[in-house]
């Protein structure tokens, strides 16, 4: 009871208890009207295929004719899985903590310029890292074009493709960052001064490291190596298209099973243990991340940095710095260049190859040609990559709306119903596929309206990034704006125009690029999904490059250059439009 | 002298930091350098231990060039601004590390600490994890650990920054009587003079990348070589006035006649000056003098434990502040007299 009330000699009756109470209800009836549609769009596109997934599992597990020979083509697919992970995880770290301390303790030109560069690969399609890494080391790539030219070989000498170095190179290439970024900002935000103390006290630099700076790292250290690890367990693209036939991870048998084997259940039963081990993986992450108990003391920016001075200080900036430029830049340039250049096999001498530029490849995408794989002309595939892809972002930023303001405002359902919505983060996309076939192969709905799910998985991974961005800016409009605006004669929905719109404007162009750029380049769900007469630009990259013949390459070539092009575009809008977020 | 320091010089960030720095410090002398903040007290630390290296001038120890000693072996004793103990170790491990570095038995380290600790008075928090001391008891920890080590020299960098002002004096008389005791030649870098004043044996005043002056505190405050320092070191009662004697020094300001001390570079008549009118020995007087006398209305009165602050107007925009046990009243007119020897005189 507030006595003050009482005192004033009006009766009120209300304890603040009910007050808060009425509030809570309020509250919650917005929140849940909020949560209305995309928990809908949820249920019946995520957990209902999902839950076909596992019932699969189900039938497959108890099934009379279940024998050891099942188990073993269980088992062999994860055992692979868990062994390349892990070989990806332990070649990562010896690149990517170097490169940590790279970052966090050394000043040098181009700093900037080769952060980014490090950051790209991690959001380009798995296609387009591929292809790349196979214009570099592939066959027809160029190091084995060079090395045949130069030393006169007939035969390509470089043979990393459809190996498991190729799947290890790639998944090199793309997790780099993530060490870079996890363990690079927890680096830099170590107080310089408690290593400088150690020295003073007597620790040679090795001890230093040993004693001081690597127990104080151990958290981010091991958090970005789970996280690696899961990235590489999860691999789908990089392994279908640089493994080859031989090598077969979980997500690419799960595709196998179900595209090629028809084996449904077995496909189903392989989806449920990777579910289960990412699940696993991810309580794993959380319970190392949580409680992080370093005192982080406010630095001033790069405040732990210095240009190297002694020389072998010096010799290790420039290594590490030739050796991410390698590792980062010549595959992506590797591409670029070899889709404007011809390799005409000249007719005379064997295995010497001619070499020029050439826009043809980008030419042929537009023209049709008899002996082409598809019914319609390349040019189609990226209308339908850009046409899903808008239809992706309608959807994913108007249900993010939706879901952040849900989020902002302050009820129980929300601490519910927030962890629904990362679950399609850490399911595999190809297990998406498989529900998706699996569920909405029934009439009315069948294999010819596949392709309108698609933007439905596209926009299932990409929603947790828009609400992720949409949100925190939403929450960073005070209240006292929108009642300023109510006062002066605003009616509600001019208030939401002239007060939260704009300043949500950057948010959603970032929020919006976001699922443009995941939709472009999603590979394992749209494999289920695709139909022939409509194919995305990952699909027929990967039709195109599994094909013989220079025009076939070279078209493979030419699309993924530009679906590079998007997305590093993209990805520059994004920093560009985030950092003044 | 056991610390020579050189003419060093320094550039940070494009700019010369440390134009030529030398000064000694010798067996149990406690030298203080006090400068102003980001005037490069803590880069010139860094140096003498080593984890910078200077453009130009050499560390010598005992008359040993020290370039070529890494950090991890010249054995002195840093204690940093923020303490910087490692947060993964608990308060004996912290102070044992420099001991563990150095080779020593387990148990000699054992015994070794509790000694250090029961200098700092921290014998009961061997166990402690650091992140759960306060801020008073950190810093007692991050001495203990420096000092363990039985170190050649010591360093402290602004070691009482943080700290709250009964803290600071309590700990700065613990500081200086124990290293006092423990005769260690010592280097303590602050920007509080207060500080300096309690802590040190000799003062050397760094500004605008030299040594400006070094001495006593007590000859640096009788007589600051420079208009700056003297305003640095809180002497805020200046006069402006014309020179009309040379030797000895007099000069007429809107207050009146003054004699007084020159300080600097030589003078010369009608040359423009500014007075520093120095506390010491200064007195109310009533009647008629008129020479190195300020006069006035009282426009503020504050009381402080020990007597009253007195703001006095002495013209349109200046007052004067001056220190009476007697408390005076607002608006009342009121005479000070300052003698020749607290009357300093420099070039504008």
């Amino acid at each position: 009871m507030d006595p003050g009330l009482g005192r004033s000699g009006v009766k009120v009756n209300m304890p603040k208890s009910a007050i808060r109470k009425a509030r809570e209800i309020t509250a919650r009836r917005k929140v849940f009207f909020l949560w209305a549609v995309p928990l809908a769009f949820l249920l019946f596109f995520f957990f209902y295929p999902l839950g076909a997934v596992f019932n699969l599992a189900g039938k497959a597990a108890f099934a009379r004719d279940i024998s050891i020979n099942t188990w073993t083509r269980i088992w062999r697919p994860l055992a692979f899985t868990i062994w390349q992970a892990s070989l990806s995880m332990g070649l990562t770290l010896l690149v990517g903590l170097p490169a940590a301390y790279l970052f966090a303790r050394f000043r040098f030109r181009g700093k900037k310029f080769l952060r980014a560069l490090t950051t790209l690969p991690f959001i380009l399609p798995t296609v387009v890292v591929a292809v790349s890494f196979n214009a570099l080391t592939g066959p027809r790539g160029w190091l084995n074009v060079l090395l045949m030219r130069w030393f006169d070989l007939p035969t390509p000498p470089i043979q990393i493709l459809n190996s498991l170095a190729a799947i290890l190179l790639a998944h090199v290439f793309y997790n780099v960052s993530v060490v870079i970024r996890t363990v690079g900002s927890a680096w830099s935000q170590l107080d310089p001064r408690t290593e400088q103390a150690a020295r003073v006290l007597g620790a040679s630099p090795l001890r230093v490291l040993r004693e001081v700076t690597l127990p104080l790292l151990k958290k981010p250290i091991a958090a970005a190596a789970l996280l690696v690890f899961l990235f590489d367990f999860t691999s789908f693209g990089v392994i279908l298209l640089l493994g080859g036939p031989r090598f077969a991870t979980l997500e690419v048998e799960i595709y196998i099973q179900a595209l090629q084997m028809l084996n449904l259940p077995l496909s189903g039963l392989l989806s449920a243990i990777q579910m289960v081990c990412t699940l696993l993986m991810l309580i794993l992450y959380t319970r190392i991340t949580s409680g992080q108990n370093i005192p982080l003391m406010p630095r001033l920016k790069g405040e732990g940095e210095r240009s190297p001075q002694k020389t072998g200080e010096r010799i290790f900036v420039v290594i590490m710095i030739v050796i991410l430029v390698v590792l980062q830049f010549f595959p992506l340039g590797a591409l670029v260049l070899r889709s404007v250049t011809t390799l005409d096999a000249n007719r005379g001498a064997r295995g010497e190859v001619d070499t020029g530029f050439t826009l043809a490849y980008y030419q042929e995408l537009f023209i049709n040609r008899r002996q082409s794989l598809f019914y319609v002309p390349p040019i189609e595939a990226m209308w339908n990559s850009l046409l899903y892809a808008s239809i992706t972002v309608v959807l994913s930023i108007v249900m993010g709306f939706l879901v952040a303001y849900a989020l902002n405002t302050r009820s129980v359902i929300n601490r519910a119903l927030d962890p629904l919505l990362m679950l399609p983060l850490g399911t595999s996309a190809v297990t998406l596929g498989l529900g998706f076939i699996v569920v909405f192969n029934r009439p009315p709905v069948d294999v010819r309206s596949f392709p309108l799910l698609m933007p439905v998985a596209h926009s299932l991974v990409a929603l947790p990034f828009v609400v992720r961005t949409l949100q925190p800016a939403l929450s960073s409009i005070p209240n006292s704006l929108r009642h300023a605006a109510a006062v002066m004669g605003a009616p509600p929905w001019r208030v939401w125009l002239e007060v939260d719109l704009p300043i949500l404007a950057r948010a959603v162009v970032v929020g919006a690029v976001f699922s443009f750029t995941i939709s472009l380049g999603e590979f394992g769900a749209t494999t289920f999904l695709s139909r022939p007469e409509m194919p995305t630009m990952p699909v027929a990259i990967f039709r195109f490059i599994s094909q013989p013949g220079a025009l076939n390459y070279g078209q493979a070539l030419a699309m993924s250059t530009l679906l590079m092009a998007v997305c590093a575009v993209g990805i520059l809008l994004m920093d560009n439009f985030s950092n003044e977020l | 002298m056991m610390l020579e320091v050189n003419d060093i010089k320094k550039i940070y960030e494009n700019q010369w930091l440390l134009k030529g720095i030398s000064f000694e410090v010798g067996q149990g002398e406690t030298v203080c350098l006090l400068g102003p903040s980001g005037s490069g007290k803590s880069t010139l630390l860094r140096i003498i231990s080593g984890l910078e290296a200077p453009e130009a001038g050499v560390v010598l120890w005992e008359g040993n060039d020290l370039s070529n000693v890494p950090v991890h072996k010249r054995q002195f004793g840093v204690m940093f601004q923020d303490y910087a103990l490692f947060p993964h170790r608990n308060v004996a491990e912290n102070v044992a590390f420099g001991l563990r570095m150095k080779g020593m038995e387990k148990n000699e380290i054992k015994d070794r600490v509790q000694e250090a600790l029961e200098q700092v008075e921290m014998q009961n928090f061997a166990h402690r994890r650091v992140t759960d001391l306060s801020g008073g008891e950190q810093q007692r920890v991050a001495l203990a650990r420096a000092l363990a080590p039985r170190p050649k020299l010591l360093m402290l960098d602004e070691p009482l920054g943080a700290l709250d002002k009964k803290m600071k004096d309590e700990l700065s008389r613990e500081l200086r009587s124990l290293l006092h005791q423990l005769r260690i030649p010592s280097i303590y870098v602050t920007h509080d003079q207060q500080e300096a004043f309690n802590i040190a044996d000799r003062l050397a005043i760094l500004h605008e990348g030299r040594i400006h002056q070094q001495g006593t505190a007590q000859e640096v405050l009788a007589f600051p070589r420079s208009l700056w320092l003297a305003g640095f070191l809180g002497l805020d009662n200046q006069l402006q006035g014309v020179v009309q004697k040379t030797s000895p020094c007099q000069v007429m300001t809107p207050q009146g006649l003054f004699h007084c001390l020159q300080q600097g570079e030589p003078l010369s008549k009608g040359q423009k000056v500014v007075l520093v009118l120095k506390p010491e020995h200064s007195r109310l007087i009533k009647g008629d003098v008129n020479e190195n006398v300020v006069s006035g209305r009282v426009a503020d009165v504050t009381y402080q434990s020990d007597g009253f602050h007195i703001q006095v107007a002495v013209a349109e925009n200046q007052s004067i502040s001056f220190f009476s046990r007697q408390q005076q009243k607002i608006d009342e007119s009121i005479k000070i007299h300052y003698p020749v020897d607290s009357v300093l005189c420099y070039a504008k």
